[in-house]
């Protein structure tokens, strides 16, 4: 079968180039409706317990992340641990949020939530500048009267816990 | 494009496709303490939940030990 004449050198340039661009759209387009679904299937938590469990699976992603990153020798051996160390010390004010929680102590929880999210969001943008765009915790919700004391400052501990554990992750 | 910069893309997607999947596993326990009105996760919930990120965090010690053997 003979070759159509328009079918020359720059004619196959022009043609591959329109093809490279409109296969990056493509593909970008793909990718964004990839991240909604994703985005959308996420359960955002409605009361402190949930937000709880929602700290945790983000910090078992965290402890994960860390290890691929280490595995994969992104990380050195020095960042892996004082990563480790963070996710322990938040491990730690969840641990304690949840018995907070077991025993009526709400506004003990949300601190201590509080102060694991705030571990978490500096975990986050750890990984951020290693791999991709990190997720962060939800705000921690908040019941009526619980907004209003936190609002007013006057929630017992809560600042003096977020700053006790800023603390030591500055000391780590 | 050449080879180094189709390998960083494709590691960045993928690291951020990683990173959005959310686990079905506490997916799972959210959507029930909503469905079911609980603010708190049950004993059970809870014992696995803490086992899984105790089960992370060894692997990462078990990573940092292996690296500074090697």
């Amino acid at each position: 079968m003979p070759t159509p004449k328009y079918y020359t050198p720059t004619f196959k340039r022009i043609a591959w180039t329109y093809a490279y661009v409109i296969g990056v759209f493509v593909l970008m387009f793909a990718l964004a409706g990839v991240l909604q679904g994703c985005d959308m299937n996420r359960v955002k938590p409605q009361t402190p317990g949930q937000a709880v469990v929602d700290a945790y699976g983000l910090l078992e992603k965290s402890a994960v992340l860390t290890t691929q990153l280490l595995q994969t020798d992104v990380i050195t051996v020095q960042q892996a641990i004082e990563w480790r160390d963070k996710i322990i010390a938040a491990k730690t004010a969840l641990d304690s949020a949840q018995l907070a929680l077991n025993l009526g102590d709400t506004s003990t929880a949300i601190g201590r939530l509080q102060a694991a999210q705030v571990i978490l969001n500096i975990l986050a943008e750890y990984v951020a500048s290693h791999q991709g765009a990190p997720p962060k915790p939800e705000p921690v919700p908040l019941l009526g009267p619980q907004a209003t004391a936190l609002a007013d400052g006057k929630a017992p501990g809560t600042l003096a816990i977020i700053n006790s554990v800023l603390d030591i992750v500055v000391e780590a | 494009m050449n080879a180094n910069a189709i390998v960083a893309l494709s590691n960045l997607l993928g690291g951020v496709i990683q990173i959005m999947m959310v686990d079905p596993f506490y997916r799972d326990i959210l959507l029930s303490m909503q469905s079911e009105g609980r603010s708190k996760p049950s004993d059970e919930e809870l014992a696995a939940i803490q086992a899984r990120l105790s089960g992370a965090l060894g692997q990462l010690d078990s990573a940092i030990d292996e690296k500074r053997g090697g």
